[in-house]
């Protein structure tokens, strides 16, 4: 009898978790499907608010000339880095022409993209990348060998300089960068994986977060910090290394490090739900830490370690949201940045928030993390790891003998799947805790040495939206003919993004060879332009070298000053805008000319002043004689 | 007689006028080459640029400006120096002006090119942000204060004191804190 209850008991249970368990499911979905299509309606209004602050029409691509002009540095790669991980439809094609031939540009310079910033190859990796090209192919150098930026960004960067010069950012994103495609390292790299691991590992704080001035956490900091190591979180391996802000030896995995990394968020983060560093709460940093969790498959949005006060991220970081679309920085006046204005959306604000929900949405649509590139897992993969991880769910707490074989078996499920995709098993650690507490050896391969798997390839594009994005456009049409045909015979700099776009363009066309005489025609404005970019820098060299100290400038300098005033108009009104000190060379001008003219002023009057004094001295002389004539008569009388 | 006293007089004012220099200038070409001429009722500002904390931490210098070209013995790469204010002059209107004048090295990113609105100074004195180690770089302050925010949005007053100064620890060696938005920018 008293079985029987028991089994009607659980029966009920039984048929009540399973009525149930539908119903919260489609609860649940209907309620992933509303945020999904909020996420997807506030990605749409922060591109449409950005394309209104720059005159742009709605229809209009926002990567537009003026938008090209900053391809390839820090204004403007992040934008097309959230659109391009969303594959909102606009015209990557373009901004791939433009930032590659930026990046050969300034592979012409000894200093490459910089002497000192490592992270200005990752944010131009990513850009290419997210905008579907490829950074192991980034054009030619001066000696005509093809540009490697992973390479040069990366794993031997420390040939040149240390990928740590600038400080935690350059390894977090080094990481990152290396991961976004794994990247295989090949054996003479300056840099291991582990060595940069190891770096990132170095610099985390006593309290288990990690800044940039090495004192206490600061959210930002914490969650790149989680960004770049969320690979390598199912790792078993340990590291050793010393603590730098201790000095102590310390032994520890990357789990490890992280989990202490998202308790401090946890911690810090305010009862709000917001995240501030430096004392003011802002929608950035709540950005970071989205990023942060999706990157670990943490839900930001059921977590219970990140909400407070029933405010999960989404809620928080949409309370920055402005009715026109945009982001504000922060809803108090933050002096310590004074542009961000707190009614004010904030370029800056606005496009962190971007790319903070479009981490969310692929995180909720199980794509891949917002800086892994490669192409979606099939979906055999997938669905495997899906299973995985639901049936991890369910090994019990209380573990016991019983549960030894099922345990066994899901690990070595786990171990079919390949090491580079490990890091999407996101609950595998309570996988590694059961074995743990069951004494099962974990023989799981390190990651860090096994992850590398790519020697370059194309970064993948997939839609969020129905449009689908047109980054492969093959055919050169009447209308790019047309415009390359009424671009101006006279260039100028300003055609520069034009040009630049129109020759990728035809060049990938399939119909190439129907067009190719306007190759030419395009090659030799190219040219020219550079020609234009040569003679304002040669100008501007000109000017710094001979116009200063400019009280010393004299008559002898004449000469150079209108050969700088004679090249300053022959250029085009939009180029001389890039001449600097015009108004220092016009002064040298007027002062040498006013000294000439003082010259002629005082060479006629002096001229004058001599003549008059031979009249003066002619007529003293005639009255003297006239005198003596006077005299002589008299005497004669 | 009288004729020739009033000849031999303006002979005199000639040679007067020869003397005193013949520079006639019409009113705008007096205001363009005089524009930075310091008179007693000109409206004035102070500038210097140190780079005295590299001194205190050379081992972390970049060898290539171990040198007294980059570095001078005491710092100093420009002693308090006084310029003419201009209407609606920036600091860094005054900064580009000094620089140019006395032929220092100096490198910055236009407004439209980073993510401040504002100019950012790279380099003076081929001395760049992270020259001296990862907290390294360039601040300025007004009259003792960090503005915190950049050089081409500060407009400046009569008397204003000017200081650039690198520091090689985030500004705690030069006195002053540097900020999470000067770092989160920079860095990106």
């Amino acid at each position: 009898m008293k079985n029987k209850l028991i089994a009607l008991f659980f029966g009920i249970i039984l048929i009540i978790s399973f009525v149930c368990a539908p119903l919260a499911v489609a609860a649940q979905s209907t309620d992933d499907e509303h945020v999904k299509k909020q996420i997807l309606e506030t990605i749409d209004g922060i591109i449409e608010w950005k394309k209104r602050t720059m005159g742009i029409a709605s229809d209009r691509p926002l990567l537009n000339n003026e938008f090209l002009l900053n391809a390839g540095d820090a204004s403007g790669d992040w934008y097309p880095i959230g659109i391009g991980r969303s594959g909102y439809p606009d015209d990557y094609e373009s901004y791939l022409a433009v930032i590659r031939d930026v990046v050969q540009k300034r592979y012409q310079t000894d200093e490459l993209l910089s002497d000192t910033k490592a992270t200005e190859w990752h944010r131009i990796s990513l850009a290419i990348l997210a905008m579907g090209g490829d950074p192991v192919n980034a054009g030619t150098d001066s000696k005509g060998n093809p540009i490697n930026l992973i390479a040069d960004g990366t794993y031997n960067r420390g040939y040149n300089v240390s990928l740590g010069k600038q400080g935690i950012n350059g390894w977090i994103w080094g990481l990152i960068t290396l991961d976004s495609m794994r990247y295989e390292i090949p054996d003479d790299a300056y840099y291991t994986r582990e060595d940069i691991i190891v770096e990132i590992l170095r610099n985390q704080l006593p309290d288990g977060g990690f800044s940039l001035n090495g004192k206490e956490a600061d959210a930002d900091m914490t969650a790149m910090a989680i960004q770049a190591l969320a690979p390598y979180y199912n790792s078993e391996e340990t590291y050793e290394y010393k603590q730098r802000a201790t000095n102590e030896h310390v032994e520890k995995s990357v789990r490890e490090a992280v989990d202490e990394a998202l308790d401090t968020l946890s911690q810090i983060q305010l009862d709000s739900g917001d995240f501030s560093s430096w004392g003011i709460a802002n929608a950035e940093s709540t950005a970071q830490v989205m990023v942060a969790l999706t990157a670990l498959g943490i839900n930001p949005l059921e977590d219970e370690r990140f909400i407070k006060n029933g405010n999960n991220l989404l809620d928080v970081i949409l309370q920055y949201a402005m009715d026109d679309g945009g982001f504000i920085h922060s809803e108090k006046f933050d002096p310590e940045n004074p542009s961000a204005l707190p009614d004010e959306s904030n370029t800056m604000a606005s496009e962190q928030v971007l790319y903070a929900l479009v981490a969310l949405y692929r995180y909720l649509e199980n794509f891949r993390s917002l800086y892994d590139f490669r192409e979606e897992m099939d979906s055999a993969l997938k669905e495997k790891i899906a299973e995985l991880q639901d049936a991890i769910d369910d090994i019990p707490n209380d573990l016991t003998a019983a549960d030894r074989p099922v345990v066994e078996d899901l690990f070595a499920t786990y171990l079919t799947i390949p090491i580079e995709e490990r890091s999407y098993v996101f609950n595998y650690y309570k996988l590694a805790d059961a074995m743990e507490a069951l004494g099962i050896p974990n023989t799981s391969e390190p990651i860090a040495p096994n992850i590398g798997i790519n020697n370059g390839g194309n970064g993948t594009i997939i839609s969020f939206f129905e449009e689908d994005v047109n980054h492969d456009k093959t055919i050169f049409t009447e209308a790019d003919a047309e415009a390359v045909t009424s671009l101006p015979d006279e260039m100028t700099t300003e055609h520069y993004v034009e040009v630049i776009k129109l020759m990728e363009r035809l060049d990938r066309a399939e119909n190439k060879e129907e067009f190719e005489h306007l190759l030419d025609d395009l090659a030799a404005k190219k040219e020219k332009i550079k020609e234009i970019e040569a003679e304002i820098a040669a100008i501007n060299q000109l000017i710094i070298e001979h116009l200063y100290p400019i009280d010393e400038i004299g008559i002898e300098d004449k000469a150079t000053v209108e050969e700088i005033i004679a090249r300053y108009e022959a250029l085009s009104e939009y180029d001389q805008q890039k001449i600097q000190g015009i108004d220092d060379v016009n002064r040298a001008l007027t002062d040498i000319n006013n000294t000439i003219r003082a010259y002629y002023i005082s060479g006629t009057l002096a001229v004058i002043a001599v003549a008059l004094s031979i009249i003066l001295v002619i007529r003293a002389r005639k009255r003297k004689f006239n005198k003596l004539k006077q005299k002589m008569l008299l005497e004669d009388q | 007689m009288r004729k020739d006293l009033l000849v031999l007089a303006f002979i005199a004012l000639l040679i007067a006028v020869i003397v005193n220099g013949t520079k006639i200038q019409s009113v705008e070409e007096y205001y363009l080459t005089h524009i930075d001429d310091i008179t007693e009722d000109a409206e004035t500002v102070f500038i210097s640029i140190d780079a005295g904390a590299v001194l205190d931490n050379w081992d972390k210098l970049d060898p290539a400006l171990r040198d007294e070209k980059y570095v001078p013995e005491d710092g100093v790469i420009l002693e308090k120096t006084e310029y003419v204010l201009r209407p609606n002059d920036t600091v860094f209107d005054i900064l580009l002006r000094t620089v140019r004048h006395n032929k220092i090295h100096m490198e910055y990113q236009g407004a439209d090119e980073n993510v401040f609105g504002s100019v950012y100074i790279q380099g003076i004195n081929h001395l760049y942000e992270f020259s001296c180690g990862p907290l390294s770089g360039w601040m300025y302050s007004v009259n003792g204060e960090y503005p915190e925010y950049g050089v081409s949005r500060y407009v400046l007053e009569d008397g204003d004191e000017i200081e650039f100064k690198y520091t090689c620890d985030l500004g705690r060696d030069i006195g002053h804190e540097f900020t999470r938005e000067e770092g989160r920018k920079i860095q990106r």
